[in-house]
């Protein structure tokens, strides 16, 4: 070969690695720009979500509570006249404390750390993910996530335990020593900061307990004996709260999966989050229908059931099913469609796959501000009780109108709040009936001496109300009507 | 199938005594009846409503299931009673056997058949009934099975596509379902192939079959605006699927879990051929099982055999299948189907002998009504109820057991006084509104109390009958 024709052939060469480097280079920045574009989109979810007023509420008045007398409260106060002094285990006291701290300051301190808390979840999510299923489909599990997201990213929403269920799971997915003890710091906060820390030890067992290691790997067997330990650690850790030993059972009803309290609460996936449902449930068990999980993976399945069961149980954690099981199907799609996770950086359709999940994203952003729903009924109406300097004995048709009028008004007490769970059966029972008019509905409102009522306009209850003379009608928006009684005895 | 023939037998029994024992819950039978002795009077299906609809009366009417309704008709009492709710539960049966068969044919062993059989059951328990529904679920199983065969025989789907929509509406499914294995058959093949041609054609075929009954093209036409219609928001079987459900949680859903985990690609060693019809089919029946708990049963019935065949591929009890059957194997392959069913027969006869009438239609009520002078204008708080006045002389109603023909407009002005909205009593007056049937201390019941102008002519422990205190009558 001559000097000549040796140039030239470098000159090619140069110019391939060039062409090559060129695309690595695009195909860079096309990733960079789809994890950019989805982490805004996620911040704008988070920033323009509506906060959920009546756990604000709630934990508003809690805090503020704490923060008076300086304790926990254990037992419901006198704001109820139908079960003070009922054992409330202080349930959620530091999620309250943390809520009212925040509402000292501005609200977009409050916004801030709900993006804060909403990056760090989908950061989670995308971690979990890359470990085992690479750049592009980590892309896509966060998507997943955040399309079952939709809805749920308000202050105080379903996020807060999102971002502890995925934090515990990221970190369990590698049990060591400084495992054990972080997963049970984490659940202490978490049993302390909400009810929802009792899914602690169910999802510490479905990660851990299935696991099959091959017996001659020692670094495995010790992982798994770590992460039995971890288990045990978070099974223990939930007593940690001042509920003790009642916390369980508490944290449970906290849960709001109970059907005891159907009626009392909303459930129900479509009514309580049905953008995340019809999207990203949907999307998930299409994703799930196409790869399965993988085979010898087996371990992943409780995981991915538990998720779904508890998503299907009340709505609310639709948003933590994705968290949970966005990573899990990501690794499985992997094994289903390798040829499309090993694409290297500068594929024409790995660049594809980033610029439709964008695009998809983009697409449910979009339908979601469209579809933004307006603010929750009732709630400016309970909080007007707070101008009335009369007390007041109120049944709200809606519980969590209960909970604003609480936190509006040191005059008024309640038939029922959101703390549903410290209620006695015999309470849920005697407001079930009620409220579905059940026969001597009245009496029970006599007996409880309730002389204010919060009912839905155009319903039943206040059509009879209304008809029945004891009653009159003192104010009214479009969704609901305050009454109150003629012959009022205070 | 050995195993499963173990649960059919469970199965039988329910379905059995369960039909024949029971009367029916939801009034429909009622007016389908009447609709068949029409039919096999006139010699023609009626089109419209007719006057003893007060409130729309002319209203066009699909009658889909005017097959059923002459059954029904033949079958209204005595023996004919027995053979009539007999068969239907023998449909149900049919169904779940079709689609055992159909999981042997995909490979799936006698244990994997067994489990998803008896999902598949569970998953048929709460729609069960003596119901046109029903007599549907076999053809079902049977056009899947049509459409999973790689040969001429896949044209015969069209031919049960056809008779489905002489039954019921729900025939729209056949062309939606045939062009989605086309579809999946084009991308498991990776090309347009014979197999996916053919199943295009049968696409086509089937959506000229649902043609194929005395509404022609109103069949498809009434079942597309379903889809939009606010009256699916007043009828139980419509509300969205909730896991209190017990045929979603003790059946629907664990097929639907078992179909997640297992997904529909198969496995290295045993990869699915069937991989995206597979997929496609699971999707819609996913989607319509999330939809409304009454898709719960057809997902039952099509999620059978591919879970069970999914099962197989992963071998999870598939040693069972490969072992050569022994001689009591064989012995086992015909006791167990004949023993299951005579305890079958035995335990439904039992049930059919104790098993005391339920109520529930107002029955009372209705028949006290009957009795009095007088036209009536009826509003029952139940629109079913009201099917049990059709035909009664001197005795028209509000709305009816057959709902769907109901202009939009009926059933608003039905939800406004039901949920006792201001202008409840207004309505009741510009329909005139005579007659009122409602439970007792429901919330309706306890307004006309309130309300002047209304006096209780009938009252029992469950339902009170209201009069119109100024109601003229002719």
């Amino acid at each position: 070969m001559t000097a000549g024709a040796l140039g030239a052939a470098e000159r090619e060469r140069s110019s391939e690695i060039g062409a090559a480097s060129s695309a690595v280079s695009a195909a860079s920045t096309i990733y960079r720009t789809a994890y950019v574009a989805i982490a805004l989109g996620i911040v704008a979810l988070a920033a323009s979500a509506a906060p959920d007023p009546a756990a604000l509420a709630l934990d508003r008045f809690l805090g503020a509570r704490i923060v008076a007398t300086r304790a926990i409260p254990l037992h419901l106060g006198a704001e109820t006249f139908t079960a003070a002094g009922a054992f409330s285990g202080g349930l959620g006291w530091l999620g309250a404390l943390t809520v009212y701290v925040f509402s000292l300051g501005s609200e977009a301190i409050a916004r801030f750390v709900t993006i804060v808390a909403t990056l760090a979840t989908f950061a989670l999510v995308e971690l979990r993910a890359r470990r085992a299923a690479g750049r592009v489909y980590a892309l896509a599990a966060v998507a997943l996530a955040a399309a079952c997201a939709l809805g749920e990213l308000g202050i105080a929403g379903g996020i807060v335990t999102a971002l502890f269920a995925t934090g515990l799971a990221y970190l369990l997915e590698r049990p060591g020593p400084r495992t054990v003890v972080a997963v049970t710091l984490l659940t202490v906060i978490w049993c302390n900061v909400a009810p929802q820390g009792l899914l602690a030890p169910a999802i510490a067992i479905c990660l851990v307990a299935f696991k099959r290691v091959d017996p001659t790997d020692a670094v495995a067997v010790a992982q798994r004996r770590w992460g039995r330990i971890a288990c045990a650690a978070t099974a223990l850790a939930i007593f940690a709260t001042p509920a003790l030993f009642s916390y369980p059972l508490l944290a449970f009803e906290g849960l709001r999966v109970d059907r005891l309290l159907s009626g009392i609460v909303a459930y129900h996936p479509m009514d309580v989050a049905p953008l995340a449902y019809r999207l990203g449930f949907g999307l998930a068990v299409l994703a799930a229908l196409a790869t399965g999980t993988v085979r010898g993976r087996e371990d992943r399945i409780p995981l991915l059931v538990f998720a779904a069961m508890l998503a299907l149980a009340n709505g609310a954690y639709v948003v933590v099913f994705g968290a949970l099981a966005a990573p899990l199907l990501a690794a499985s799609a992997v094994a289903a469609f390798g040829k499309l996770g090993n694409q290297t950086l500068g594929s024409v359709r790995g660049d594809a796959v980033a610029g439709a999940c964008v695009l998809a994203f983009g697409a449910l952003l979009a339908w979601h501000f469209g579809a933004a729903a307006a603010p929750p009924p009732g709630f400016a109406l309970a909080a007007s009780l707070a101008r009335d300097s009369q007390p007041h004995r109120l049944y709200c048709a809606n519980v969590d109108w209960c909970d604003a009028a609480l936190a509006g008004s040191p005059r008024v007490r309640v038939f029922m709040d959101g703390r549903v769970a410290a209620y006695p059966n015999t309470i849920w029972d005697a407001e079930h009936d009620t409220r579905t008019l059940k026969p001597h509905w009245r009496k029970r409102l006599d007996d409880f001496r309730v002389d204010t009522l919060l009912l839905q306009k155009d319903r039943a209850f206040a059509t009879i109300i209304a008809m029945s003379g004891g009653w009159r009608e003192v104010a009214g928006d479009a969704s609901a009507v305050l009454y109150e009684r003629r012959a009022v005895r205070r | 199938m050995k195993y499963a023939w173990l649960v059919l037998g469970v199965f039988a029994a329910r379905f059995l005594s369960t039909a024949i024992a029971f009367p029916p819950g939801d009034g429909d039978l009622f007016w389908q009846r009447r609709l068949g002795a029409s039919v096999l009077a006139n010699h023609a299906v009626p089109r419209a409503l007719g006057n003893e609809a007060f409130a729309a009366p002319g209203a066009p009417w699909v009658p889909q299931e005017w097959l059923f309704g002459i059954a029904a008709y033949l079958g209204r009492s005595g023996w004919g009673w027995d053979v009539f709710s007999g068969a239907c539960a023998l449909a149900a049966l049919a169904a779940m056997t079709i689609a055992c068969l159909h999981a042997v044919r995909r490979g799936a062993s006698p244990v994997d058949v067994a489990i998803c059989v008896a999902l598949a059951g569970i998953a048929l328990f709460e729609s069960f009934g003596v119901r046109a529904q029903v007599a549907v679920w076999p053809l079902l199983a049977l056009f899947l099975l049509l459409l999973d065969i790689d040969g001429p025989w896949c044209y015969a789907a069209a031919a049960v596509a056809a008779v489905w929509s002489n039954l019921h509406a729900s025939a729209m499914l056949a062309p939606i379902l045939a062009g989605m294995v086309a579809f999946g058959s084009a991308l498991d093949e990776r090309r347009i192939g014979k197999r996916t041609r053919r199943l295009a054609i049968v696409a086509v075929l089937c959506a000229v079959a649902i043609c194929c009954n005395p509404f022609g093209w109103d069949l498809p036409r009434y079942a597309i605006g379903l889809f939009n219609n606010p009256i699916k928001s007043y009828i139980t079987e419509w509300k969205v699927t909730d896991i209190d459900d017990l045929s979603f949680v003790g059946g629907a859903l664990p097929l639907l879990l078992l179909a997640m985990i297992l997904g529909t690609r198969g496995t290295p060693e045993a990869p699915n051929d069937r991989r995206w019809r597979d997929f496609l089919l699971l999707g819609v029946f996913g989607f319509l099982v999330l939809s409304a708990a009454r898709n719960v049963n057809i997902f039952g019935i099509a999620a059978l055999p591919i879970v069970a065949s999914a099962l197989a591929r992963r071998n999870f009890f598939g040693l069972v299948a490969q072992r050569p059957p022994t001689r009591i194997d064989r012995i086992a392959a015909v006791a167990f189907p004949v023993g299951t069913f005579a305890v079958a027969i035995a335990i439904a006869a039992r049930l059919i002998s104790t098993t005391p009438p339920a109520t529930g239609l107002a029955n009372a009520p209705l028949a006290a009504l009957s009795k009095m002078p007088g036209d009536h204008r009826v509003f029952c708080a139940d629109f079913a109820w009201c099917s049990l006045l059709l035909g009664v002389p001197h005795e028209s109603v509000f709305l009816d057991g057959r709902a769907d023909p109901f202009p939009r407009d009926v059933w608003e002005d039905f939800a406004r006084v039901i949920r006792l909205e201001p202008s409840w009593r207004d309505i009741l007056a510009r329909r005139g509104v005579d007659t009122v049937v409602a439970k007792r201390y429901s919330p309706l019941d306890q307004a006309l109390e309130l309300a002047r102008g209304w006096r209780p002519a009938y009252t029992d422990k469950d339902y009170r009958l209201w009069l119109r205190s100024t109601a003229t009558r002719t």
